[in-house]
């Protein structure tokens, strides 16, 4: 008869769907709760720093060069001067480097992104940002350091590798891990 | 009070959710009538319950009452009226309370439509089933989704106000409501197929009962797409209309199985087949807008439009999951049941067409659901990221929907059951000869790649055919009546609005292909350095930036250019692109202006705000025949409403009497018959 | 037109289309720098969109991109090359098209083996439906159909509410609702005459049979032709091979790199980074292996101290029972700290240092290389001689012909020197 020849083609259509349905529900499961894209860490963590030659914020002329600070630990923070978090963690920033304003082998610079020289210029001038300050013509640093956003700060070991990177706000206690990390103390 | 009153809606609604299911399956069990027709009603106790809810979150909307914990984070003293109004859809808990009350009033309408077979036991296991769906969704929102939730501590004195992203279009108001529309109806068609399974009862009975609402749902979910598109082209401001997100793909997935459905019913009413193929599309349907709503609301994948990471991400996959399982495991116990007792009786014939047609629509779901959810199983398998982006897709889905485009010109005239070269030459000949010269002029006069030419081809193809079959039709009914030319097109209309409706659907789909293919070949974009004053020459357009200016809030800093656009001397008017800062956002977000031609659009945004030296960056884009997308969706929609007009016996001149001659010159437009089964 | 004639019409209508088809589809002139750009740039995704590629988003980052690719374009680089780039500093994940090797495949490829699979379904049951002979209706199969047929003219088929779902009533009600539907249509002209004749012949034939195998008379016939299995096998195995292969075929056109396969167009030469980037990779892709990460351990031991330190702990993580990353680890503890001049640093990794070492030899009291290097620690890190003498000597007893033997000789005469 060929009435369970059919049932059985549909049968065994349905269990294969159905094995396929309960595999991907199991992946689709397995997937909730996951991070979110924000906490992902820099996919340049581990590598070597890229390097730059940026000139300075303050239009004196002077540059900064990565190579230049090599053996020293050094936090860049990519900032400008209107998304709110920026602001939210610039008294963090200011504390932190107050606190080491007198070692030797620690260098903090704040890059700008994504703003114009003149209003980031007037910020710093405004907010007194005593740091080391650069502009980023064309963009090219922030996209060398693979940057999703701002603020975004980056830990450099003293043999320039990056080994530490947060997106968003920094408190002082973060500030303080990535330095332990870029001084190889962590 | 409030808060109060509307959880105790919602309540109420599950309630009366619980209340007829048991109703209806103690009914059932003991064949009572009466308990049958008492849990029928619960019906309409959800109805009002779901509507007191609605109502009562729309007021605090509206009062700006933000001791509400919904209100605050959608809401503020600043949002315009209509905005609040629309507030109910912004995020995730209003959604689904919107949904909601949706459903409740697609099973209303559907119980009032049936009333007379209360007792029908395909009828209210239907109704179990669409009630189930809708416990669901109220049991969610008296639990992790609750839309009354009351704000912790004190009142705030102001909300976080909507989206900004939301806020600033009054499309915003009708896109989702559209979306919902579509997504819920197919809840009624679904219940009827469950139904049908469970009582055994695999005949045409319950495609004819839900054929109207599917139609309806299809419709607005047509429209919401539709909607969608637009949205993305005229305020995301990146340049195109369909970006392959994953948000995207879930409001697309639905409505691929669900035009295969509304087509593969035809032939199960016709000759009793594709049974299988149409309980499966129609369960896959319904599990695939629930798919959509996961996708969207639990984060699992990145998007532009997973605006919160909610916890019901696991109460809607295990939903998923068993009504996925549920459905394929009652096909599998029916199988015996239903092999159809018609076959294909020839290669060429409308039947075969039709499963061509499945398979196609079919495949063309299959890659899409594959792409958007392929990164998640790479995640969960490896841990790896891997992404899956627009040109995976564009490559994938042309050749389908150029083979779909085929179907849709050639499938029409292929008669039912048989049929030979001459039928077909007399009705493809001069569609195929106009499509064969559309190709050779594309390309001689506008050049551009195979699937543009193919594109352009298969639209004239279809498009020709449709005119004809309009034409012939008209004009049997004419020459059957005598009748004048607008009454004989209503009356023609009239005998067979599927038909006639459906060739203006396809119309539609016509436009939108070729609007597609135009856009995606010829639009140009390029960029643009200007200081004040200065003009510039773009593809036949002159634009001159005239000034700027900056906007500050509290919610927001704006920067805008004005921009003169003309044509040669004609002055096209003033637009004006902007970039908006957001306090949270880490990036602009830009507004576009864009200049709407009958076959070009001047697409304009700001790329970045003038510099130290005044200077902006401009982005210009000229897109041909974008305007006729929208225009497509609208024929679509005309088509579908014409689909849906009453049908009306027709004019005894026109009954065949069998035995009759046939009139030669008269050409055969599809016969008003009663559908197989013998139900109206 | 006789039908000569119109054969001929549907050839030429033919040929235009593939003739148009085949010109435009023929490749053309290369594309311009410009037209590179753009395509290279709408492959690569934009981090801060979502869902958005370069080409198409208005970030800075995207434009500083999209600058970046035209002088890499300028430069002379190839396009694998340039998407190799990004993939270096962001991760594969920055790719719009997944091209990875293992997993990515699938996507290309199972599409088209399910298109292949439907098609190949569909066209074998419409033809071997079609295939299937003919019934021819006797007489007497008229005769019996006609007399059913006359009793309930004009009556809904009383087995149109039939909901005991017998299958064959339902197909003997079918078939008799179709000669009646067949002699509608073919009253309205829908049907031709040779069409009519054939199809009612059959459809006759086959409700005769159903009547008579519902009577009794005869058993119920089959009423689809069968096809032996391994027919079937034999059509399904061929269409999946012909479309796993077809698919792998456009996967290598795309441009995705298959298992084991190289990325074409590139050289290859395996240069420190790629070497990096697979031992990274065999990390990634067996994670609870520590063999994985020992190798990418040695690899970094030069120049990424940190990384290496950590993929040595994890190393001794998964497996403590093995003395080498302990002691590995412990060696370029001690070595960082030869290497710092504060103090307080120096003492944490010495610590840091002999704790490993001590764990190391705890593993394995025979490994010679812990030996060496806790003998290492003790007298060079703390200065203390006393307890160096009996590692270092332990060393050199269990291997002799090490490499370091000959350095760890000298130290041990050095030890033995300042402990007198």
């Amino acid at each position: 008869m060929s009435e369970p020849r059919r049932s059985n083609v549909t049968r065994w259509v349905a269990l294969g769907a159905g094995l396929v349905l309960v595999a991907v529900v199991v992946a689709f499961a397995t997937q909730i709760g996951g991070e979110p894209a924000v906490n992902r860490p820099s996919p340049l963590l581990g590598k070597d720093a890229p390097a730059f030659d940026l000139p300075v914020l303050d239009a004196s002329g002077e540059q900064v060069s990565l190579d230049a600070l090599r053996g020293k630990a050094v936090i860049i923070n990519f900032w400008n001067s209107w998304c709110i978090p920026c602001r939210e963690e610039e008294p963090n920033l200011k504390a932190f480097y107050e606190a080491h304003a007198n070692d030797t082998d620690v260098v903090m610079i704040g890059i700008l992104r994504d703003d114009t020289v003149s209003s980031g210029r007037r910020w710093a001038d405004e907010r007194d940002l005593d740091w080391m300050l650069v502009e980023d013509p064309g963009g090219k640093a922030a996209l060398a350091y693979a940057t999703r956003g701002q603020p975004e700060t980056y830990a450099i070991s003293t043999d320039g590798v990056v080994v530490g990177s947060q997106l968003g706000p920094v408190t002082v206690e973060n500030l303080e891990a990535l330095l332990a990390a870029a001084r190889g103390t962590a | 009070m409030t808060a109060a009153l509307g959880v105790l809606s919602i309540a109420a609604a599950a309630s009366a959710c619980v209340v007829g299911i048991t109703l209806l399956g103690l009914g059932l069990q003991r064949r009572d009538a009466r308990l049958l027709r008492m849990g029928r009603r619960s019906v309409f106790v959800l109805l009002v319950a779901a509507i007191a809810a609605v109502g009562m979150m729309e007021w605090a909307l509206v009062t700006h009452d933000f001791s509400l914990d919904y209100v605050a984070n959608n809401n503020a003293r600043a949002t315009p009226l209509l905005f609040s109004i629309t507030g109910l859809w912004a995020s995730l808990e209003g959604s689904i309370l919107l949904w909601g009350l949706v459903l409740a009033g697609y099973l209303a309408v559907t119980a009032w439509r049936l009333r007379d077979r209360a007792t029908d036991p395909i009828v209210a296991w239907a109704t179990i089933v669409g009630l189930a769906v809708a416990l669901f969704f109220f049991a969610i929102m008296l639990g992790p989704a609750n839309p009354f939730q009351v704000v912790s501590g004190a009142t705030p004195a102001d909300g976080t106000g909507p989206n900004p992203l939301l806020q600033n279009h009054p499309l915003m108001a009708f896109h989702p409501p559209m979306l919902y529309l579509g997504y819920v109806g197919f809840t009624v068609p679904f219940s009827f197929a469950i139904a049908s399974l469970i009582t055994g009862r695999l005949d045409e009975g319950w495609l004819a009962d839900t054929r109207r609402t599917t139609l309806v749902a299809w419709g607005f979910l047509t429209v919401g797409i539709v909607l969608g598109g637009w949205w993305s082209y005229e305020v995301l401001g990146w340049g195109g209309f369909w970006a392959w997100d994953p948000v995207e793909n879930a409001s697309l997935l639905p409505w691929l199985t669900a035009t295969a459905f509304i087509h593969s019913v035809i032939t199960q009413e016709r000759r009793g087949m594709l049974r299988v193929w149409n309980l499966s599309l129609v369960i896959a349907t319904f599990c695939l807008t629930i798919l959509g709503t996961f996708i969207t609301r639990s984060g699992v994948i990145d998007s532009v439009h997973a605006f919160t990471q909610s916890s019901i991400g696991p109460w809607f996959l295990t939903f998923l999951g068993v009504s996925a399982l549920g459905g394929i495991g009652l096909i599998a116990w029916r199988g015996d049941r239903l092999r159809s007792p018609g076959r294909v009786d020839a290669p060429m014939s409308r039947e075969s067409a039709f499963l061509a047609n499945n398979l196609l629509f079919a495949s063309f779901a299959f890659v899409v659901l594959l792409g958007t959810v392929f990164p998640l199983l790479v995640e969960a398998v490896q841990g790896r990221q891997m992404s899956v982006g627009r040109p995976y897709f564009d490559r994938m889905t042309v050749p389908l929907g150029l083979a779909l485009l085929f179907l849709m010109a050639a499938a029409p005239a292929l008669p039912w059951r048989a049929t030979t070269g001459e039928v077909i030459r007399r009705r493809l000949a001069v569609p195929a000869w106009i499509g064969a010269v559309t190709m050779v002029a594309t390309v001689v006069f506008l050049g551009g790649g195979p699937g543009l030419v193919l594109a352009f081809g298969l639209g004239a193809f279809a498009a020709t055919g449709i005119v004809r079959s309009l034409l012939v039709g008209v004009r049997a009914r004419r020459t059957a009546t005598g009748e004048r030319l607008p009454r004989a097109s209503w009356g023609m209309l009239r005998a067979n609005p599927r038909l006639y409706g459906g060739l203006v659907v396809h119309l539609g789909v016509v436009c939108i292909a070729v609007a597609i293919a135009a856009f995606g070949s010829f639009s140009t974009h390029s960029e643009l350095r200007l200081e004040r004053g200065q003009s510039a020459d773009v593809g036949g357009y002159t634009v001159t930036y005239l000034d700027s200016g900056v906007e500050r809030t509290d919610q927001k800093t704006t920067v805008t250019a004005d921009v003169r656009v003309e044509r040669g001397t004609r002055d096209l008017g003033v637009y004006r692109p902007a970039i908006s800062t957001f306090p949270n956002a880490t990036t602009g977000i830009g507004t576009p202006s864009v200049r709407t031609g009958p076959f070009q659009d001047v697409y304009l945004t700001l790329v970045s705000s003038p510099t130290d030296q005044g200077r902006i960056t401009l982005g210009v884009s000229v897109n041909p025949l974008v305007v006729w997308l929208w225009i497509g969706g609208g024929v679509m929609a005309l088509g579908t409403a014409l689909a849906l007009v009453p049908a009306k016996k027709t004019n005894p001149a026109l009954t065949r009497s069998p035995g009759a001659p046939r009139a030669p010159a008269a050409e055969p437009s599809e016969p008003e018959r009663a559908p197989v089964g013998g139900q109206a | 037109m006789n039908v000569l004639g119109r054969r001929w019409a549907w050839a030429m209508l033919g040929m235009v289309v593939v003739a148009t088809l085949a010109w435009v589809a023929w490749p053309q002139d290369g594309e311009s720098a410009e037209e590179r750009a753009h395509r290279i740039a709408s492959e690569l995704r934009c981090v801060e969109c979502e869902g958005l590629s370069v080409a198409d988003a208005s970030t800075s980052t995207a434009r500083a991109t999209r600058d970046e690719i035209d002088e890499r374009i300028e430069a002379g680089e190839s396009d694998a090359e340039i998407r190799q780039a990004y993939i270096d500093r962001y991760g594969e994940r920055i790719l719009m098209n997944p091209t990875s090797s293992g997993l990515g495949v699938i996507v290309w490829v199972l599409p088209v083996v399910v298109v292949a699979l439907g098609g190949a379904g569909v066209a074998f049951a419409v033809r071997r439906r079609h295939g299937a002979p003919r019934n021819v209706a006797t007489p007497a199969d008229e005769a019996l159909v006609g007399a059913v047929a006359d009793r309930s003219r004009g009556e809904p088929h009383a087995a149109s509410r039939t909901f005991d779902g017998d299958p064959l009533l339902d197909e003997r009600d079918f078939l008799l609702r179709s000669l009646d539907d067949l002699d509608a249509e073919y009253a309205t002209g829908e049907v031709d005459a040779e069409t009519y004749q054939v199809l009612r012949a059959d459809y006759t034939a086959r409700a005769a049979s159903m009547l008579r195998g519902l009577a009794g008379d005869d058993p119920p016939p089959d009423s689809e032709p069968s096809v032996s299995w391994q027919r079937r096998a034999l059509v399904l195995g061929v269409v999946v091979v012909f479309a796993g292969v077809a698919g792998v075929m456009l996967a290598f056109a795309l441009g995705a790199r298959l298992p084991g396969g190289l990325p074409t167009g590139d050289d290859l030469q395996v240069s420190p980074d790629e070497r990096e980037q697979r031992l990274r990779q065999a990390v990634a892709d067996n994670p609870d292996d520590p063999s994985a990460y020992l190798a990418l351990a040695s690899f970094l031991e030069g120049e990424d101290i940190v990384g290496a330190l950590e993929a040595y702990d994890t190393a001794a993580r998964l497996d403590p029972a093995d003395p080498v990353p302990l002691a590995q680890a412990g060696w370029l503890l001690f070595f960082s700290a030869t290497a710092t001049d504060d103090t307080e640093q120096r003492t944490a990794l010495l610590e840091g240092a002999r704790e490993r070492l001590d764990a190391a030899v705890l593993a394995d009291a025979d490994y010679p290389d812990a030996r060496f290097y806790r003998g290492m620690v003790l007298y060079r890190g703390y200065g203390d001689a006393e307890a160096a003498i009996p590692e270092l000597q332990r060393f050199l007893v269990l291997a002799p012909d090490h490499p370091l033997a000959e350095q760890g000789r000298d130290v041990l005469a050095e030890a033995v020197a300042a402990s007198n």
